[in-house]
C-alpha cells in the first residue's frame, strides 16, 4: 500500500464513490485525486467501480415504455383537464358548446402550442433522442406541422398540388393513397428550417398528423445501410430512407410499426417519383 | 389568435395553453420515469400505472410547480409518492423495516469484474436490493441525481441517502462478485482486510 498525500488507501476507498458522484468538497476531492494518481491499487478499484457504474447506468436505462403510454397519458390529461378543478364540469361543458369549430380544432391540435422560444426548446429537447440523420425529418415535422393550426376545410387536391410545383405535384396523390383510412392531406408546400429547404406534405385525422418530408441530401448524411430506417421519440414515430440525391422521411403520431409500414408502401412510388 | 373568441372559449384556450406548457415540460421525462417505475415495481403494467398516475398528479399540481426549477426532480418526487402509495395498497400492510440487516456486510468487500457479467445479472443484483436501497442506487447511479436531489425526491435526510447508497453499492458489488465467482470469473482487487487507518 502506497501512502500518498494526506489520504491513505482506506480513506480513499471510503470516499471513492462520493468522489465519483462529485459530492466531495473541493479539498477532499483534490486529496482523493492526489492519492489516485500515485496508487495503482486504488486506481484499479476506481477503474472497476467506474465500469460497474457504466454498466449499471446502461442496463438501468435499457427499458422503454410502450409507445402507447404517451398517448394514454395525453388522453387522460385531456379528460382530467384542469390544474385547479373549481366548477370544472359545468364550465367545461358550457365552453364545449360555445366553442366554434375552428377554436375546437386549434385546441385539439394545440397541445404543443407554445411561444416560439418554447417551441425551439421543445424541439431541442427531443432531437438528441434520435440519430442525427433522423433529426432532419423530425425537426421539420414538429416545427412546421405540429406547431400550426389547420383550416377547418382543407383545400382540394389540385390546389394543394399547385403549391408544390410541377415536379413534386404528384406527391399529394401518393400521400393520400397510402395514409391510413380517415387521414386527409391538408397541406402541401415548400418550407424551410435552419436554412434547409423541404418539400412537405401533411395529412391529418382528428389531432393526429403525418408528415412526408423530402430534403436534399448533404455530404455525409446517410442512413445506416438499411433500406428503411425507423425510430421514435416522445409521441413521434420517424421512418426514413435515402436516394442518391434526397433524404425522405415520414414522421407521425402513428405507432412506430404503423408508421414504418405506411412508409414502406410509399417508398416504391417515391423512388420512381424523386431522383 | 386573430379573431375575437367568446370568453369561455378563451378560458379553455388558456387551459389548453397550460396543458401544452405542462406537456412540453413534463413529457420529455416519460422514458426516465417509466424505467425507474419499472425498476421499483418490477412489473411493466404496474410501472405503466404508476407513471400515468404521476402525470395526472403532476398536472393537478402544476400550478404549484415553480417554473425554471428542476421539473425532472419534481416529477420523480411524485413518481416515488405514487409507487409507495401503490405498494401500500397492494400489500395492505405497512412496510416493515426495509431489512437493514440484509445489508449488513463487511466494510471492504470484493470488487467484481463487471466485463464478464451479463446485463441480466447486473439487473438481477440491482432488483434484489431492498426497495429503499434500490431507490438510492437507481436515482444516483442510473438517473444521475445528486445526493440533495435524491433526498428531496425520497423525502429523507441527505445523510440517509448517503448511508443507503454506500450500503447498497457494497451489497451490489458483493452479489456480483459471488455471481462472477460461480461462473469461475476472478475478482479483481480483492483486498486483504488491510484498513490502513
Amino acid at each position: 500500500m502506497i501512502k500518498a498525500g494526506d489520504l491513505n488507501c482506506a480513506g480513499t476507498l471510503e470516499c471513492l464513490d462520493a468522489w465519483l458522484d462529485g459530492e466531495l468538497s473541493p479539498a477532499d476531492s483534490a486529496a482523493v485525486a492526489r492519492h489516485l494518481e500515485t496508487c495503482a491499487g486504488c486506481s484499479g478499484v476506481l477503474a472497476n467501480r467506474l465500469s460497474l457504474r457504466e454498466r449499471l447506468r446502461r442496463v438501468g436505462r435499457s427499458a422503454e415504455p410502450a409507445p402507447e403510454l404517451a398517448q394514454r397519458i395525453h388522453s387522460r390529461l385531456g379528460v382530467d383537464d384542469s390544474p385547479n378543478r373549481t366548477r370544472r364540469g359545468f364550465l367545461a361543458a358550457a365552453a364545449m358548446v360555445l366553442m366554434s369549430v375552428g377554436t375546437y380544432a386549434a385546441w385539439k391540435s394545440g397541445h404543443l402550442r407554445m411561444t416560439p422560444a418554447a417551441r425551439e426548446d421543445y424541439i431541442a429537447s427531443i432531437l438528441p433522442e434520435v440519430a442525427p440523420v433522423m433529426r432532419i425529418g423530425l425537426q421539420q415535422h414538429v416545427h412546421c406541422a405540429v406547431f400550426r393550426s389547420y383550416p377547418a376545410q382543407a383545400p382540394g387536391e389540385e390546389e394543394l398540388a399547385r403549391d408544390l410545383g410541377p415536379y413534386y405535384a404528384g406527391l399529394v396523390r401518393v400521400m393520400q393513397t397510402h395514409v391510413p383510412g380517415g387521414f386527409r392531406v391538408v397541406m402541401a408546400h415548400r418550407c424551410g428550417y435552419k436554412e434547409r429547404p423541404y418539400v412537405h406534405v401533411v395529412a391529418k385525422r382528428g389531432s393526429d398528423l403525418i408528415s412526408l418530408l423530402i430534403t436534399r441530401r448533404a455530404d455525409g448524411e446517410a442512413f445506416d445501410g438499411t433500406s428503411v430506417y425507423s425510430s421514435g421519440v416522445s409521441r413521434f414515430s420517424i421512418a426514413g430512407f435515402e436516394t442518391p440525391e434526397h433524404l425522405i422521411y415520414l414522421v407521425s403520431d402513428l405507432d412506430q410499426g404503423a408508421n414504418a409500414a405506411v412508409f414502406e408502401t410509399m417508398t416504391a412510388s417515391l423512388k420512381t417519383g424523386v431522383g | 389568435m386573430a379573431k375575437p373568441v367568446p370568453a369561455a372559449s378563451k378560458r379553455l384556450f388558456l387551459k389548453a395553453n397550460a396543458r401544452a406548457e405542462f406537456e412540453a415540460e413534463a413529457m420529455p421525462h416519460l422514458d426516465d420515469l417509466f424505467r425507474t417505475a419499472l425498476r421499483m415495481t418490477g412489473d411493466r403494467a404496474r410501472a405503466d400505472d404508476a407513471v400515468q398516475e404521476t402525470y395526472l398528479q403532476a398536472w393537478k399540481s402544476f400550478g404549484q410547480f415553480e417554473k425554471g426549477t428542476n421539473c425532472r426532480a419534481w416529477l420523480f418526487r411524485i413518481l416515488f409518492y405514487c409507487v409507495n402509495h401503490q405498494r401500500r395498497k397492494l400489500f395492505r400492510f405497512p412496510l416493515v423495516g426495509d431489512a437493514e440487516e440484509i445489508l449488513e456486510s463487511t466494510p471492504s468487500g470484493p470488487e467484481p469484474v463487471t466485463e464478464a457479467l451479463r446485463d441480466e445479472q447486473i439487473l438481477g443484483a440491482l432488483d434484489s436490493l431492498p426497495p429503499d436501497y434500490r431507490a438510492a442506487v437507481v436515482l444516483v447511479d442510473v438517473e444521475e441525481f445528486g445526493y440533495k436531489e435524491a433526498a428531496e425526491i425520497l423525502g429523507i435526510p441527505i445523510g440517509t441517502v448517503m448511508s443507503r447508497l454506500s450500503r447498497a453499492r457494497r451489497k451490489l458489488r458483493e452479489r456480483l462478485a459471488e455471481t462472477a465467482k460461480s461462473y469461475g470469473i476472478g475478482n479483481r482487487g480483492e483486498r486483504k482486510g488491510g484498513r490502513g487507518d
